[in-house]
């Protein structure tokens, strides 16, 4: 651990309001490699050995305000991300060590409540861009808050629970309508609409990046 | 209701039962339109993003996440809390809210004292971002801890905290403790906690339980003066007159029984009106002649 005087005039603590957001990146990044397909409403959020996500995080804005940034060669978005994950990863790594591996015989002990290592592992593969890019998964993971502000200020209630189960939690159309009393059909309507909805209002807020991969640049240009 | 004119509406219900494992593979995007086919990529990418996160979840401050740490040391020099420091009215508020059994009230000399039955704890402000209990904190809590021997717990409050941070301590925390032979302090203090969770985990930790008590019934009744007396005075007569008096004693002891009533009106008198206004004197010397 650094000595205390060298942090005295570290940038990110200059810049609540970005240090704020990276963190919040950071603990979207979390969530998403603990609890991705995982994450059934009254599961507690915990890992084996009672790790939770926010002491996940903790380590990884130590380890983020611990960096060096004199070598600094991206953006501190980008570092953060790569932190979070690498720390998700850790704790899953110490909680499943020895335990049942995805798709293991019927029988085999298996006190893992999140997400097997390898599900994570798997998950990280499946979007070869935000596994490569870090960039371009803070600006992903700032989309989805911003999308999940905006449905928290704008659904009603109903319209919540369709959303957050699909769109967040991963559930199944005919279990949300087994739930909320409506057709399977109906909840994959009220999804589209909705998403549809928020989308359109998230391209006009300002906080919702849009730059991405285009001539104009990233919105971590700007950033750095 | 969908708008089945929109023709991303099927490609993201085809995405769904694609995601739900009823459909083998992804939509094709081939008949839209460059317009729509840019939305649906878009909306398919957003709902593979937001898989995983908790739509309910709420992150610590990085008041809290850095409290304890190396890195405390970082936050006075935060801006957040650099002009706002808390009082003990803030204090007390907070603390109320905690548990509606206990009470928070402001003592002389700025500390709030939480009591619930006999726990007590005395919660004083410090003009910090973090509680870090330095020599100077220390010492303040030994003189709360001596200055008052009902108390159990010290809170040290960071006034500038955006979630008051507390250290609650014991009197054990800050005595004198012998050193473990490796140097390791012999017990470790319990992290800091923002002030309403600290006193919620006080409360759970060391609280005292007591038992209902069942009165007697017959104590929560107002008191009978006169049935009182009367039953008193028939014991002690009724114990007298069975003596082997003999005589006049004898006599008047046995004269007395059934007449409890008038030593009971005399005891309800005094009780009454107090032995300035009863001859006591008087009375007994008329009981004694009217026996004799």
């Amino acid at each position: 651990m650094n000595e205390p005087a060298r942090f005295a005039s570290h940038p990110l603590m200059a810049d609540r309001a970005r240090l704020d957001t990276i963190i919040d990146n950071m603990s979207a990044q979390i969530q998403k490699i603990m609890y991705r397909g995982r994450a059934d409403p009254g599961t507690e959020r915990a890992l084996y050995g009672g790790e939770s996500a926010d002491d996940i995080l903790q380590e990884a804005l130590l380890a983020l305000l611990s960096y060096d940034p004199a070598g600094l060669q991206v953006t501190w978005e980008a570092v953060s991300v790569g932190i979070a994950r690498n720390k998700a990863l850790e704790a899953l790594r110490r909680a499943t060590r020895g335990r049942r591996a995805a798709g293991a015989d019927p029988g085999t002990p298996d006190d893992v409540t999140m997400v097997p290592f390898d599900d994570a592992v798997a998950v990280l593969g499946e979007d070869a861009d935000d596994r490569d890019d870090p960039e371009r998964a803070f600006e992903h993971a700032q989309q989805q808050l911003v999308l999940l502000r905006l449905a928290r200020e704008q659904l009603t209630e109903r319209e919540q629970a369709v959303f957050f189960g699909i769109h967040y939690g991963g559930r199944t159309r005919a279990a949300l309508a087994a739930e909320i009393g409506l057709t399977p059909q109906g909840v994959g309507q009220i999804y589209v609409r909705v998403a549809k909805t928020l989308h359109a209002a998230a391209c006009k807020d300002p906080a919702f990046p849009t730059t991405a991969n285009t001539p104009e640049g990233r919105t971590s240009d700007k950033l750095r | 209701m969908t708008n089945y004119d929109d023709p991303v509406d099927a490609v993201m219900l085809a995405f769904l039962d694609y995601l739900e494992g009823t459909m083998s593979g992804r939509p094709t995007l081939d008949h839209l339109t460059e317009d729509d086919r840019r939305r649906a990529e878009e909306l398919m990418a957003s709902l593979e993003a937001g898989r995983g996160i908790d739509p309910h979840a709420s992150r610590p401050s990085v008041e809290t996440l850095l409290a304890g740490t190396d890195l405390a040391g970082l936050l006075p020099l935060s801006p957040a809390g650099a002009d706002r420091a808390a009082d003990p009215a803030n204090v007390r508020d907070v603390l109320a809210g905690v548990d509606a059994r206990a009470r928070a009230d402001i003592a002389s000399g700025g500390t709030v004292v939480y009591g619930y039955l006999d726990l007590r704890a005395r919660f004083v402000l410090m003009n910090t971002d973090t509680p870090i209990a330095d020599d100077e904190a220390r010492a303040l809590a030994e003189r709360l801890f001596d200055g008052d021997a009902d108390t159990t717990r010290v809170g040290i409050v960071a006034a500038r905290s955006d979630e008051l941070l507390t250290q609650v301590l014991t009197a054990a925390d800050v005595g004198c403790t012998v050193t473990a032979p490796r140097g390791e302090p012999h017990a470790q203090w319990t992290p800091p906690l923002p002030l309403a969770m600290a006193a919620r985990q006080m409360l759970e930790q060391c609280a005292p339980e007591w038992e209902s008590a069942d009165f007697d019934r017959a104590l929560s009744e107002p008191l009978d003066v006169a049935a009182i007396a009367a039953e008193i005075a028939g014991r002690i007569i009724g114990r007298e007159s069975a003596r082997p008096y003999r005589g006049d004693k004898a006599r008047a002891y046995r004269a007395l029984i059934g007449h409890e009533a008038v030593f009971a009106a005399l005891v309800v008198a005094v009780a009454e009106h107090g032995t300035g206004a009863v001859d006591l004197e008087g009375e007994i010397t008329r009981m004694t002649r009217a026996a004799a």
